[in-house]
């Protein structure tokens, strides 16, 4: 055999096997539908944030104005064009409220609706609105985290909120109050055995809050050594005091009452802090566009005090469900007319 | 044949120059040429095995490892989300426990923990999956504890009742919903891998490398044992050629043919099965979104913003964009596989309008109405879209089973053959190459 004889072999043996090859389609294709992997759900975040003071904010508590409101309406019959008068062709009010909070505002499970002291203030307010049109189903009440009981005012996703909403200078900020309907006082939690007895045990311990509560503002300035824990709703923080995640809870008495009807191992320590320093006057927040509707409000509420509806309403719901004693109405503080 | 060779003896000065000339003497060479022979033979089948055995591990990978942990992944996936679409549903619904929600989160949660055991037993599970069955296990328990503490507080109608069952779906949806999917996505990368390392052309390249590398070794020999005993045709060489060329074409013929057995089954079987069960992950997420919100009673807008993300890769509003746009186009012209994909949309848009219904009690914050509607209807209707999936997993689970087992049959025969066939052919050529050698002794 040749040189050339050996090379066309060869080269014919070779071709044979590229054809071979190429009949076996070696392209491997990537697959598509692998990238669909990205497609699955993964975890979402949420965050919250904070403000600085205004001069506004600083002249509002140098006057000490956290808790005054505008004056309450002449007559209860707003003029066309009013907030009210709007509210009443619309023939709906949206009400913010919590939905965990015992004899304040809490879901029944058995029935699913919400109930208590400030469920009935709503429809108490919807009632004077409405007039003789009222119907219970105009009030659409709407369940709020502490943290979106302001910002849903401003929104106006809600027309007010009645959700045990401290009344503060850096609040008015952001929107108007009603007078003080409710005062309370902010107190630690803990479990029974618990060996906290004084500010000073709380150093290094975890204290839990609710998210964008005013107990935080408290706890920075007054308690500084304590490690905040906060949550969105108030009874997350009964869970984290059960299962030991928070060595106390820092909130108002109005909802600690009602964590130890919920578990007898837990105990309430009072005046802890200075009572004066964890008053807390709840008012009703309405958005600052309105002030119209805030003196309504503000002339419906000096009524129902007058008329004895509030205490009826608070010692059903307060002292009779929450247990806290003897409940009365707070006085109203009322800025001068400008 | 059996004539006398060119030996040294009968010395022509040509000849002898001739020799002088060659770089080895004639028996060297022979020997040279036994030994790169028996060499190549040796390398074609011990290459030739390796590569059959790659492909046969990539097939047994898909077919007894990937394809059952995807379809466990997915079903484990499936039963916590539905065990917690069970317990939410059951605990923000008014008036006495539901004893069918109950019975179903109790069958769920069995149905976790089987497959659970399946996965953990599962070989070759990688660092993140065992990690994330470690978080599953534990999660399980944290899970079930925090739902039996939800409903002992709402027996007593006790609002932190609330608060324990919000924080067992977050035990679920942050941690445990999540490592089930890691699971799923290992589990995934796995069937893909070894459908395209079943189908890499590496081996096919590097057996037809040593058969080259074997003929020309026999050609080669052949040339010089012609050269040096003026013999045309050494019969041994010639046969040994053939039987390599034609385990050669056989090899690779079969080879070839299980490479495009399982193109079919990636095609037909993997890709499908991916999207589809991709398709039931995100339908179940949305489910647990929209209970999740209905639980919060809205005050959180990420589980909305949520259900609103599984939806766009899902299908859209209408079914037609995402993974179901997806499905349509991989069905092409074909009518049966059409009717398949129309049916899963219908199941989707039903599924979507009980949605709407859900969104429009709650937008009025009727919350009780929602739920009921929650319960009821939208139930029904995502178990029904979750059967379309199913029904359609399972066919292409078939699929893709099928074509791994024909992948698998097809190399079955291979190293029995390609041993045979290079032992006959090391037999013919060292018989052919014997009589050369035994005339110089």
């Amino acid at each position: 055999m040749s040189a050339r004889n050996r090379l066309a072999a060869t080269t014919a043996v070779g071709s044979a096997l590229v054809v071979l090859l190429a009949g076996c389609g070696l392209n491997t294709n990537e697959s598509g539908a692998i990238a669909n992997l990205d497609l699955l759900p993964g975890t979402s975040t949420t965050s919250t944030t904070t403000s600085a003071p205004t001069a506004r904010q600083r002249q509002c508590d140098e006057a000490d104005l956290a808790t005054a409101s505008f004056p309450p309406a002449d007559s209860l019959d707003p003029p066309p064009g009013s907030f009210v008068d709007q509210l009443r062709r619309e023939g709906r009010i949206r009400v913010g409220v919590d939905e965990n909070t015992i004899g304040f505002s809490v879901r029944n499970s058995n029935t699913g609706e919400l109930e208590g002291f400030e469920v009935e203030l709503a429809h108490a307010i919807a009632e004077r609105v409405f007039g003789s049109a009222y119907r219970p189903q105009m009030v659409e009440l709407v369940p709020l985290v502490t943290d979106d009981k302001v910002r849903f005012v401003q929104d106006r996703a809600v027309d007010m909120t009645i959700s045990a909403v401290s009344m503060s200078c850096s609040r008015w900020e952001k929107v108007s109050f009603s007078r003080e309907y409710f005062t309370a006082h902010q107190e630690f939690l803990v479990r029974s055995d618990s060996d906290i007895s004084s500010v000073d045990d709380l150093d290094g311990r975890t204290v839990c809050v609710t998210a964008g509560s005013s107990s935080i503002g408290i706890m920075d300035k007054h308690v500084p050594g304590a490690v905040l824990l906060p949550v969105a709703a108030r009874t997350d923080c009964l869970v984290a005091l059960q299962y030991g995640e928070a060595d106390a809870y820092f909130g108002h008495d109005s909802f600690l009452y009602g964590m130890r009807l919920q578990d007898p191992t837990v105990v309430i320590l009072s005046d802890l802090l200075d009572p004066a320093l964890t008053v807390s006057h709840y008012g009703i927040a309405i958005n600052r566009e309105h002030e119209d509707f805030v003196r309504f409000v503000n002339a419906v509420l000096d009524s129902l005090i007058e008329q004895t509806v509030w205490q009826q309403s608070a010692d059903t719901w307060i002292e009779g469900v929450v247990g806290i004693p003897d409940p009365t109405p707070p006085a109203a503080d009322y800025r001068r007319s400008d | 044949m059996s004539a006398p060779a060119a030996a040294p003896a009968d010395v022509v000065p040509t000849a002898a120059r001739r020799e002088r000339m060659q770089p080895v003497s004639t028996p060297v060479g022979l020997w040279i040429g036994v030994t790169s022979v028996v060499m190549a033979l040796l390398a074609l089948g011990l290459v030739g095995l390796r590569s059959i055995d790659q492909r046969r591990s990539s097939v047994a990978t898909v077919d007894d490892d990937a394809t059952p942990m995807v379809v466990s992944a997915v079903e484990l996936y499936v039963a916590l989300a539905a065990a917690d679409a069970a317990a939410s549903t059951s605990f923000v619904r008014t008036g006495p426990e539901s004893a069918e929600l109950r019975a179903r989160y109790i069958d769920e949660i069995g149905r976790a923990q089987q497959e659970l055991a399946t996965i953990s037993q599962a070989p070759g599970l990688s660092g993140a999956s065992e990690e994330a069955l470690a978080t599953i296990f534990d999660g399980l328990i944290s899970y079930t504890g925090r739902i039996e503490t939800a409903r002992t507080n709402d027996r007593f109608n006790v609002p932190v009742g609330f608060a324990y069952q919000r924080s067992a779906s977050q035990v679920m949806r942050d941690e445990m919903l999540p490592a089930a999917t890691t699971i799923y996505r290992d589990a995934a990368g796995r069937l893909d891998r070894g459908l395209r390392e079943g189908r890499a052309p590496e081996a096919e390249v590097l057996l037809i490398a040593v058969v080259i590398v074997a003929l020309l070794t026999l050609i080669g020999v052949h040339v010089f044992v012609t050269r040096r005993t003026r013999r045309w045709l050494n019969i041994g060489l010639i046969a040994a050629v053939v039987v390599v060329l034609a385990v050669t074409v056989w090899l690779a013929s079969g080879l070839a043919s299980q490479r495009n057995t399982f193109g079919r089954a990636q095609l037909d079987g993997s890709e499908p099965l991916l999207v589809h069960s991709v398709a039931r992950i995100l339908a179940l997420q949305s489910l647990s979104d929209e209970n999740l919100d209905l639980i919060l009673s809205g005050t959180d807008p990420a589980p909305m913003a949520d259900f609103e993300t599984m939806v766009e890769r899902m299908g859209g509003r209408d079914g037609r964009s995402g993974l179901l746009a997806q499905a349509r186009e991989a069905a092409g012209d074909d009518p049966d596989a059409r009717a398949r994909v129309e049916a899963i949309v219908a199941r989707y848009v039903d599924y979507l309008a009980a949605h709407d219904r859900v969104r429009a009690a709650a937008d009025r914050y009727d919350y009780p109405a929602a739920i009921e509607l929650a319960v009821g209807e939208q139930a029904a209707a995502s178990d029904a879209l979750d059967a379309a999936l199913t029904a359609e997993i399972d066919r292409v689970r078939g699929e893709l089973e099928r074509g791994g087992e024909e992948a698998f049959d097809r190399l079955r025969w291979m190293p029995p053959v390609l041993v045979m066939a290079t032992v006959m052919a090391g037999a013919a050529a060292l018989a052919g190459l014997w009589p050369r050698l035994r005339e110089y002794r």
